[in-house]
């Protein structure tokens, strides 16, 4: 194993979002900076073409994680800009009920809508954001539309984190979650990664990190390069921010789980669940802009649920209709005339990652009572839309999938209840910090991810101002 | 059928007989082993982690010696997973999802040297690249 001689002011494990965001806030203040990330760094012209390289290259296990009874899946980005390089760049900011619930939770004073004001200006001024010319939404999205009209329930434009997605081309969005080919998509592999480049950060990619120690001077990172050597890096401090299981898994696999009772608990993962309904004429559900509305009623927030107008590219609803054979090609083939809408159940109901022999994992996470019926209130919701405009079957998907993973290392003022401090240091340590979902203290049922910006701005400043009295 | 790297001769018989259950052919798609899909199972397996290429690697074995009936009969059990408690309903969902998974990811990645299978389900999602096929300002705020 070879030791690197440079001791950076930061090391970073893991540029997704956080990462990002990090990596460049701290380099371009002066901190000499490292990113370690595990997957490769693509860009537009190097993004996989079809879906099996997708799979393969931009996620972890392949395409699909599961959960301890493998009733979830997990999708977990793996790959410089992570989740922002496949997800549908959904920004929203939490609400008053998602903060009230993380206060009470946690102790943290600045969960409020008004603490955290000036962290989402700050995240929404360096990306750019659109809603979706109504000209351009497909049939997908005026299925929906016209569903919540019918039934009475409030919806709302998304609003998205892309530049120029020139629909009048005739764009497909939906071949975006394999990573943007004309760099609309505003993932932090095209807003933040070059300019952290630009200021001097190291970047290396298929590097996985597998322990982590902290001494009096600082920390030190071991892991493996893709090629299977063996290094260790030094640095002043480490900012974990690879994900609610990378970085649970990386403090788990280091020992801290002695010092820190919380570690690996408080999972959460807004299970979605993706109804099909089959149409007599076509849909084609993966034109133009792929999501481009969603719920906005106070009823569903209520009943802790959100509907969302989405799709997928074949092979992954081939896996949603259940059966295989004839009967599973007819449907299949009909596959321009389906429509989908997904629930996204606010899971209350915490889940646990452990680790297991041999470096393995699980994370053990079901559906209590309360969060199976939000589910079951949401499917019915989605039934109502499917029905109440003329669907001649409704296809109900076979497993959930989970993409936004949260907590392991909840933020809380006490450390017997939670990993990480106001301060976004891991308890009892001084040179280690995290600020990414994997701090969320609870599901918020609302997408994370301009509130994993907000957060990391506002802990790159905390970072700085440390640094500068130390 | 070229030989893959993760998977021995009886294993990719193994896939071959089990992915013609899952995807027969009809009159216009092609079957899975038909479809040129066994060429590329590496692209797939090369990624996953090693308790799931072995999970994998063992079903495959076994269905190499299953008649289809049979096999059949393993997926329609495998999806009753409701019907069945704790670890026995789970393995039923991993067999359903790593079969499956396995299959139809590579059969609907249209992978053969023409596309065909795409056209016929009407996917033609794309993205129109112009000159160096990016935004002028991709990193910038409107």
């Amino acid at each position: 194993m070879s030791s690197n001689s440079t001791t950076y002011d930061a090391i970073i494990v893991g540029v997704g979002t956080s990462g990002g965001f990090l990596a460049k806030s701290l380099s371009e203040a002066g901190l000499r900076c490292l990113a370690l990330e595990a997957g490769r760094h693509l860009d537009r012209h190097t993004y996989p073409r079809s879906e099996v390289d997708a799979n393969a290259l931009l996620y972890w296990g392949g395409g699909i994680e599961l959960n301890h009874d493998a009733r979830i899946g997990l999708l977990r980005a793996r790959v410089v800009g992570g989740g922002s390089i496949v997800n549908q760049a959904l920004m929203d900011r939490f609400d008053d009920d998602a903060f009230d619930s993380w206060r009470e939770t946690s102790g943290v004073g600045f969960f409020s809508t008004d603490a955290m004001a000036p962290w989402y200006e700050k995240a929404e001024s360096s990306i750019c954001l659109q809603e979706i010319p109504a000209e351009y939404r497909n049939r997908n999205a005026e299925i929906f539309r016209e569903g919540f009209d019918n039934n009475g329930y409030e919806w709302a434009p998304l609003r998205r984190a892309q530049r120029d997605c020139r629909y009048q081309d005739g764009n497909d969005c939906i071949a975006c979650l394999w990573g943007c080919r004309i760099d609309s998509k505003q993932s932090t592999n095209v807003t933040m990664v070059p300019k952290a480049l630009a200021a001097g950060l190291d970047l290396i990619p298929e590097f996985e990190a597998s322990t982590v120690a902290e001494s009096a001077d600082g920390v030190t990172v071991t892991g493996k390069h893709g090629d299977g050597r063996e290094e260790t890096f030094q640095g002043r401090r480490l900012i974990l921010a690879s994900g609610a299981i990378g970085n649970s898994k990386l403090l788990l696999r280091s020992g801290f789980a002695a010092k820190l009772p919380a570690l690996g608990n408080n999972f959460f993962s807004h299970p979605q669940y993706m109804e099909l309904g089959l149409y007599e004429e076509p849909v084609d559900a993966h034109r133009g802009p792929m999501q481009s509305l969603k719920s906005a009623d106070a009823g569903f927030r209520r009943s802790g649920f959100k509907l969302e107008n989405v799709y997928a590219p074949p092979a992954a609803v081939a896996m949603l209709v259940p059966g295989f054979g004839r009967a599973h090609l007819r449907h299949m083939r009909q596959l321009s005339h389906f429509a989908c809408i997904e629930v996204c159940v606010r899971d209350t109901n915490p889940g646990r990652i452990r680790m297991g022999r041999g470096g393995s994992f699980s994370v053990e996470k079901s559906l209590n009572a309360e969060d199976q019926a939000r589910r079951d209130r949401g499917l019915a919701a989605i039934h109502n839309i499917f029905l109440s405009t003329g669907a001649k079957e409704i296809i109900s998907g076979s497993i959930a999938i989970s993409l936004h993973l949260m907590g392991g290392c909840n933020m809380g003022v006490d450390p017997q209840r939670s990993v990480v401090s106001p301060e976004f240091h891991v308890h009892g340590t001084r040179h280690i910090y995290t600020a990414d979902s994997s701090v969320f203290p609870n599901a918020p049922g609302i997408n994370p991810a301009l509130t994993i910006m907000a957060l990391s701005i506002r802990a790159s400043e905390q970072i700085l101002a440390e640094a500068k009295s130390a | 059928m070229s030989p893959a790297k993760n998977l021995n001769p009886t294993q990719m018989r193994g896939l071959a007989k089990a992915g013609d259950v899952v995807i027969p052919g009809d009159e216009v798609l092609p079957s899975f082993s038909a479809s040129g899909s066994l060429d590329h199972v590496d692209r797939m397996l090369d990624h996953m982690s090693d308790s799931d290429r072995s999970g994998v690697q063992i079903l495959l074995t076994v269905f190499r010696f299953l008649p289809r009936f049979v096999i059949a009969a393993i997926l329609h059990v495998a999806q009753r997973d409701h019907v069945f408690p704790g670890i026995l309903g789970a393995g039923c969902r991993m067999i359903n999802i790593g079969i499956k998974g396995v299959v139809m990811t590579l059969y609907y990645s249209d992978l053969g040297p023409q596309p065909r299978i795409l056209p016929a389900i009407g996917y033609d999602a794309k993205v129109v690249t112009t000159g160096d096929g990016g935004s002028a300002n991709p990193g910038g705020v409107a």
